[in-house]
């Protein structure tokens, strides 16, 4: 079984790879805030049950990265599903099939966890020359084992967990829907009610939600509420408004735009998909802009706030890129079918290109709506200083950015592997 | 003489040329199909039967010989002809449907109309005329995945038709479907070359579904081993004939 592991491993790679990058980033940053969290200056202990800020950041640091670890699991092994038919077939039982998947998953993080804590020691020089460049002063990291056994806690956490997840899937699929795909593990943020009106109501919610910031932005945990309310209108918005709209404007005025209407169809199904990531990076901006209001004068505490903004926005925009990548990977019919109905390969480069451009551009817009005015209230109240607020900003950008570019070349691969 | 609509002069195709596995799947094949023929392309498994028809409809390319479609030669055409000439010429339909499950039924008929730059409001109407040809105007805003097979399959057929195309190209197309979603497929395929004059070449292992054909092309190990036109036999004899010709090969192992 661990040679077959190994073997769908290599035959897998480029998934494996990136699969391998969420675990390696993740490690790296848990070692990295772990060492700023247990340092001296901050403190974090666990041992008496103290709640503070650095408490609360380093719990919420620590969701992020298993969540994001979950969704790169589900991604893999969904995409494994075939294999495991094969396994079923052939008699395997379920205890072998778990074996299976746990392997490659621990060998993967195997790998992963030795350059994360490598890389993330490289880092040390490079957060300090920040942080006296932000704030003057000189950033502590913790001496001793304490960040390393604390680094070890969570990825063995982490490994428990995709364990866990590993085994669901493969107990909860028959052969059938293995093959067919039935089975996906859906999480599904946060359920809509039937509003009438809504077409009108939910981007009035998103939009209001962003406008009213600026009224409350004294009270950080009233920014919070107003977060989460218009994250709903968001949620309205995108299933409401602009789904249909896209379906209209398929059906009306794209139809004499061959490359449109296969761009924006694609969009459709990744927006879609994209919904979880928006909520994500909305969400996780939120919760760490408004922690990082009011720290300025504690030093350590805002390096830290900055610190967790600047790895969880990279390693979801890593996770997205990781998702729309793997997706990527199945079209190879849909080119073929393509170049059946008469598209040329340049077409179909355009078509790609364009519906990353759509896919992330909307991705931005949409959580720059709040990440930006969240930002800039922070800033207009004199809770973080402006230089912060925008590299708040920029991490944002820059991240998604590199994503969006680093997907569109292995989707162009893809287009190319496919031989059309 | 009316010129042929598809002609294929000493048809080569070698896949892995130059490489220890080299392997010739057609041998020098001369093949002509007049327009509004409806022919079927029968042989056993691994004879040849898609590479033929995946090169005489410039999804693929032979290695040597010439293919000319409605007179013209493929090979004298940029990759931006090709495109326009396959949209506007050939249709298809195969097996798997290969219709894209992102776009709805609408969406995915439109497609080729829409890569032609027609008029939205034409697009449109075409569009809607050929789903009420084929009784899926009602379902035109579902998903492919929302489909039944029969229904996914009308689909594609007037994703094919959308066009007019001069020839329908159909691989194995009812591979896929029950018996009655078949012979409905068959008979709206038979009122599309009766009526439309649309020239049909579709790949079957099934010799009822041969025998609505006017002309069988058997190809075996890589060439055309044999041609029967159906004349003037009744479609019970031209039936007994293609199935005589598929059991000529079961028949040999037992002699």
């Amino acid at each position: 079984m661990l040679k077959q592991s190994i073997q769908s491993l290599r035959k897998d790679l480029d998934r494996a790879v990136c699969y391998w990058m969420v675990f390696m980033l993740s490690s790296m940053f848990m070692y990295l805030f772990f060492h700023v969290a247990l340092s001296k200056t901050i403190g974090v202990t666990y041992l008496y049950g103290k709640n503070d800020l650095p408490t609360f950041l380093t719990t919420f640091d620590v969701l992020v990265c298993i969540l994001v670890i979950f969704l790169a699991n589900d991604f893999y092994v969904k995409k494994k599903s075939n294999e495991l038919a094969v396994i079923l077939m052939c008699g395997g039982t379920y205890m072998q099939l778990t074996r299976f998947l746990i392997f490659q998953t621990g060998i993967l993080m195997l790998l992963s966890i030795p350059v994360g804590v490598g890389a993330g020691r490289m880092c040390f020089p490079l957060l300090r020359f920040v942080f006296r460049y932000m704030t003057g002063g000189e950033l502590s990291f913790a001496s001793g084992s304490q960040p390393v056994v604390m680094s070890a806690c969570i990825i063995g956490f982490e490994v428990f967990w995709c364990t866990f997840v590993n085994l669901g899937y493969s107990y909860r699929n028959s052969i059938y829907s293995l093959l067919h795909g039935e089975e996906k593990i859906r999480m599904r943020f946060p359920g809509l009610f039937a509003v009438k009106g809504g077409r009108y109501v939910y981007p009035a919610l998103y939009l209001g939600c962003a406008a009213l910031l600026y009224v409350c932005g004294r009270e950080p945990r009233q920014m919070t509420m107003l977060g989460v309310v218009g994250l709903m209108g968001l949620c309205g918005t995108i299933d409401k408004v602009v789904l249909p709209w896209l379906e209209k404007e398929g059906r009306e005025k794209w139809m004499n735009q061959g490359e449109k209407l296969v761009y924006m169809g694609l969009f459709r199904e990744d927006l879609k998909m994209a919904k979880l990531y928006i909520i994500l990076f909305i969400a996780t901006a939120d919760i760490l802009c408004l922690l990082t209001a009011g720290m300025v004068e504690k030093g350590a505490e805002f390096a830290l706030c900055l610190l967790s903004f600047s790895t969880m926005i990279p390693l979801l925009c890593l996770s997205l890129m990781f998702r729309f990548a793997s997706e990527s990977a199945g079209r190879k019919h849909q080119f073929i079918t393509l170049v059946k109905i008469g598209y040329t390969r340049e077409q179909i480069r355009t078509i790609v290109g364009r519906e990353l451009l759509w896919l992330y551009g909307f991705i931005m817009a949409a959580s720059l709506i709040y990440i930006l005015n969240i930002a800039a209230v922070l800033c207009v109240y004199g809770l973080i200083p402006v230089m912060a607020g925008a590299a708040l900003v920029l991490i944002f950008v820059v991240s998604l950015v590199v994503c969006g570019c680093m997907n569109y070349k292995y989707n162009c691969a893809n287009e190319r592997a496919a031989g059309v | 003489m009316p010129q042929p609509i598809l002609k294929t002069k000493n048809l080569t195709k070698i896949y892995y040329l130059g490489q220890p596995n080299e392997f010739e799947a057609l041998h020098s094949i001369n093949f002509t199909a007049q327009a509004g023929e409806f022919l079927c392309v029968m042989g056993p498994s691994g004879s040849g039967k898609t590479t033929f028809i995946n090169n005489i409809s410039t999804i693929d390319f032979p290695t040597r010989g010439w293919v000319f479609i409605d007179g013209v030669e493929i090979h004298s055409m940029s990759a931006n002809e090709i495109g326009r000439f396959r949209s506007r010429t050939l249709g298809f339909v195969f097996q798997e449907f290969n219709l894209l499950e992102t776009h709805t039924l609408y969406e995915n008929i439109a497609m080729p109309l829409a890569l032609a730059k027609a008029k939205k409001k034409e697009a449109g109407e075409r569009v809607e005329m050929v789903a009420k040809q084929m009784g899926i105007q009602e379902i035109l805003h579902k998903y492919p995945r929302e489909c039944s097979g029969g229904q996914r399959q009308r689909g594609a057929i007037c994703r094919a038709l959308v066009m007019n195309p001069k020839i329908m190209i159909a691989d194995e197309p009812t591979g896929n479907l029950d018996r009655r979603s078949a012979s409905e497929f068959l008979e709206l395929v038979d009122k599309l070359n009766r009526e439309q004059a649309v020239t049909i070449i579709m790949v079957t292992h099934d010799p009822l579904i041969a025998s609505y054909s006017s002309r069988l092309v058997y190809i075996k190990d890589g060439v055309i081993q044999q041609t029967v036109e159906k004349g003037g036999m009744s479609q019970k004899e031209y039936f007994w004939k293609i199935t005589e010709i598929n059991a000529s090969e079961s028949k040999a192992i037992f002699e």
